[in-house]
C-alpha cells in the first residue's frame, strides 16, 4: 500500500476513477471512500498492467507510484535523463520493452546501474526524421518511450502523440532542458539542485550526486512536492536521500 | 465519390491467375513482400492504405493533403517513400529478396488523382492529376475497352460506341434494356457516377499482404524471455522491423557491453535483430537496479570508479574544450601526469566559461587504440560551477570531453 499513500498526497488523477477526491486526507477517519475501496478490491493484475511499477525510491514521485499506461510524464533539468532512464530501470528490468529516441550519446553503463536491460531497449540515436514521428511508431509497440524533445516540436505533433500514447496504453517519458513541451503532461519532474559529492580541489572522485525532485501533478490546482534522492548513488542506481 | 490517389508499383504487379497458389512462386511471392513492405511504409502518410491488387494500392488523398500541405506534397512524399523502399538500402535486409534492377525499368511508381478506384487507375497509367470534379470529362475519351469487360469491349463498338464518353451518354434505360444491371453498372462506372470496378480487386490480398508483414522471422521465432514468443516482443519486433525497413538496419540499435575500461571502448550499439532477446548469451541485468553495473571477471586497473556517466561522447566525437588556470593560461598534463596548474575555468565547444568548483588528480588511460597510435592520454573528472559533472581528457596536445554526468 505503500503506493496508494501517497495517492492521497497527489490525488488529482486525471482517468481512471480512482481516490480523486480524498487528496489532504493521508489517514481518512471512518470508512474509506468506496473509490478507495474498488481500487482495493481490484484484482492485483489489472492494477499491475495499469500501473508500471518503478524504482521503490522513485514511487513516491508518482501519483500513481509508477508510470500509468497512457499517460505523459515530463522530465526536465539538470539530470533529467539520469531521471527517465531510472524511472525505466525495473520497467525494463522485468521484462518491458522501452525505447529511447534523440539521445546520440547515451551511456549504456549508466543505464546498466539502473537496471535498464540493454537487450529490450532500443535505441534511436538520431532520429532521421521529426523526432515526433519515430515516437509515435515506436508508442505502438514499446511499454516506455523515453524521448529527447530536442526542439521544440509543434504543438499539433505533442498532441498526437499524447493521444497514441493514451490510445496504445503506452508510456512517453519526455525529457529535455530548455524547449517546452507544447502538451499537456500528466506528471511533471523537475531535477533542480544537483550537488556531487566526492570530488574535492585535486583529489578524490565524484560518487554520488543529491538531486532535489520537484513533482507536479496534472492541473493548475496540483501542488508541487518536493523529494529529495540520490542520483545516481555510489553504486549507480537510484536512492532515497 | 472520393479523391484517391492510386499507387502503381511497376516491377511488383503481376497477375494472379485465379489461384491464389501463384501468388506464393517465387517471384510472385518476392514481389509480394515488397509490396507489403510499400504499403507498410505508406501508412507514414495514411493510414487507411487500400491495397487494391499486387503492386496497386489507393489511398483517399484529401486528409493527407491538409496534412502535409497540398497534394503535390502528398505525391513527392510518396514517391520518396516508394522509390526508398524498393531500392535496396541493404542487402542483409532480406537476403532472399534481392532486388532485380531489371524490374525497374521504366520508373519505380505511377501516381494518378481522381475520383473512384477506376478513374484513378486510369490516371496513374498516365500520371495524371485530374481536377477536382473533372473526373466524368477526364473518363469520356477513353476506350470502352478499358471497362474490362470482353462482352461490353466487344459489343459496344459494334453499336457505334468507341469511348466510355459515348458510351455514358446513351440513356440509362436504354443500357438497362439491352445490357441489364450488370450492364448498368459499367454503364455508371463511364459515367463517373460510380467509383468501383467490378471484381478487379485481388481476393484476399488485405490478410495475405498483413501476414507477409510479420516477416519470416517472426513467424519462426521460438525462443522469448520465459522460452517462448510473448505477445508484447511480438508486437515490439513488429515495430522496429518496420523502422529499420524503412530507415536503415542503423537506425534502430540496442547496446551491448564488453570489457574495457573507458566508457567508450565498452560499449557497442549494435543493429537491433529480431532473434537477440532471450538468446541466452548474455547475462541479464535486470534484477531490478540492484545490482549495480555488471560484474565483470578480470580486474581492468585504470577503469573510471562508478557511478558511470549517463552521457558518453562516440570515441573520436569528442568535443574539444579549453581549461584555463588562474592566468588564464592553458592548463595541461605534465609527462609525470601532474597539472601545470590549478583548472579554474572550462569552455565546451567554445561556450562561455564556467567555473571549475572540484577536480580529481588526472590519471593515465592507457588505451588500446591509443597505443596503438603511440599516444598516451590523461582523464579528470570535473565539477562545475552550474552544477554539473563531466570526465575530460587530455589527449593530442588539448583537452575533449569525454564523457557528462547528465
Amino acid at each position: 500500500m505503500y503506493g496508494s499513500e501517497h495517492m492521497f498526497v497527489y490525488g488529482e488523477l486525471t482517468s481512471g476513477g480512482v481516490v480523486g477526491t480524498v487528496r489532504g486526507h493521508p489517514d481518512p477517519p471512518g470508512p474509506p471512500a468506496l473509490g478507495v475501496l474498488a481500487e482495493r478490491a481490484r484484482p492485483t493484475s489489472t492494477s499491475r498492467t495499469r500501473v508500471l511499477v518503478v524504482h521503490d525510491p522513485l514511487a513516491p514521485c508518482l501519483p500513481d507510484g509508477g508510470l500509468r499506461r497512457g499517460s505523459v510524464v515530463r522530465c526536465s533539468g539538470e539530470g533529467s535523463l539520469s531521471l527517465a532512464l531510472a524511472l525505466i530501470g525495473r520497467i525494463s528490468g522485468t521484462g518491458s520493452w522501452c525505447g529511447l529516441v534523440g539521445v546520440g550519446d547515451v551511456g549504456a553503463l549508466a543505464m546498466v546501474g539502473y537496471g535498464v536491460d540493454l537487450d529490450r531497449l532500443a535505441v534511436i540515436h538520431a532520429p532521421p526524421v521529426p523526432w515526433t514521428q519515430v515516437v509515435g511508431m515506436l508508442l505502438d509497440g514499446m511499454d516506455v518511450v523515453v524521448a529527447n524533445s530536442s526542439g521544440r516540436p509543434r504543438p499539433a505533433a505533442a498532441r498526437q502523440l499524447v493521444a497514441r500514447a493514451r490510445h496504445r496504453h503506452a508510456v512517453l517519458v519526455v525529457v529535455g532542458t530548455s524547449p517546452a513541451w507544447p502538451a499537456p503532461a500528466d506528471v511533471h519532474l523537475r531535477v533542480t539542485d544537483g550537488r556531487w559529492q566526492g570530488l574535492g580541489r585535486g583529489f578524490g572522485s565524484l560518487q554520488a550526486r543529491r538531486v532535489s525532485v520537484v513533482v507536479q501533478g496534472h492541473g493548475s490546482g496540483a501542488r508541487p512536492v518536493e523529494r529529495e534522492l540520490w542520483l545516481p548513488d555510489a553504486a549507480g542506481r537510484v536512492a532515497p536521500a | 465519390m472520393e479523391r484517391l490517389l492510386l499507387v502503381i508499383c511497376p516491377s511488383l504487379t503481376f497477375v494472379t491467375g485465379g489461384s491464389s497458389s501463384s501468388s506464393d512462386g517465387e517471384d510472385g511471392g518476392h514481389r509480394l513482400r515488397q509490396f507489403a513492405r510499400i504499403v507498410d511504409v505508406l501508412t507514414e502518410v495514411c493510414p487507411w492504405i487500400d491495397p487494391v491488387r499486387p503492386g496497386v494500392c489507393a489511398l483517399p488523398i484529401r486528409g493527407p493533403s491538409r496534412y502535409l500541405g497540398g497534394e503535390g506534397a502528398v505525391l513527392d512524399r510518396v514517391t520518396d517513400l516508394v522509390t526508398a523502399t524498393l531500392d535496396p538500402v541493404d542487402p542483409t535486409l532480406d537476403p532472399a529478396d534481392p532486388v532485380d534492377p531489371t524490374l525497374r525499368a521504366g520508373g519505380p511508381v505511377q501516381l494518378g488523382v481522381a475520383d473512384g478506384l477506376f478513374a484513378a487507375g486510369l490516371a496513374a497509367r498516365s500520371g495524371i492529376v485530374v481536377a477536382e470534379g473533372g473526373t466524368p470529362a477526364f473518363l469520356s475519351p477513353w476506350p470502352v475497352a478499358t471497362l474490362g469487360t470482353p462482352v461490353l469491349s466487344e459489343l459496344l463498338p459494334r453499336l457505334g460506341l468507341h469511348t466510355l464518353g459515348q458510351f455514358a451518354a446513351v440513356p440509362a434505360r436504354d443500357v438497362l434494356a439491352r445490357f441489364g444491371t450488370a450492364g448498368l453498372r459499367y454503364h455508371r462506372l463511364a459515367q463517373g457516377a460510380e467509383g468501383e470496378h467490378p471484381g478487379h480487386r485481388a481476393v484476399g490480398l488485405g490478410a495475405h499482404l498483413a501476414a507477409l508483414q510479420q516477416g519470416p522471422e517472426l513467424r519462426n521465432r521460438q525462443s522469448g524471455f520465459w522460452g517462448e514468443t510473448s505477445t508484447a516482443d511480438v508486437r515490439a519486433a513488429g515495430v522496429l522491423t518496420s523502422l529499420q525497413r524503412r530507415f536503415g538496419l542503423d537506425a534502430v540499435v540496442t547496446a551491448v557491453v564488453r570489457d574495457g575500461r573507458e566508457p567508450g571502448e565498452r560499449v557497442r550499439f549494435l543493429p537491433w535483430r529480431p532473434d537477440r532477446p532471450g538468446d541466452g548469451g548474455r547475462d541479464r541485468p535486470g534484477d531490478g537496479g540492484r545490482g549495480g553495473p555488471r560484474p565483470t571477471a578480470a580486474p581492468w586497473p585504470g577503469r573510471l570508479p562508478p557511478p558511470e556517466p549517463a552521457r558518453v561522447a562516440i570515441r573520436g566525437r569528442e568535443a574539444a574544450i579549453e581549461i584555463v588556470g588562474p592566468s588564464g593560461s592553458v592548463v595541461r598534463v605534465t609527462a609525470r601526469g601532474e597539472l601545470t596548474s590549478e583548472p579554474v575555468r572550462v569552455s565546451f565547444a567554445g561556450g562561455s566559461w564556467v567555473g571549475i568548483t572540484g577536480w580529481s588528480t588526472p590519471w593515465p588511460a592507457e588505451e588500446r587504440w591509443w597505443s596503438r597510435a603511440r599516444r598516451r592520454a590523461a582523464r579528470m573528472q570535473i565539477t562545475t560551477a552550474d552544477g554539473r559533472a563531466h570526465l575530460v581528457t587530455a589527449e593530442r596536445g588539448r583537452w575533449w570531453l569525454a564523457a557528462t554526468y547528465d
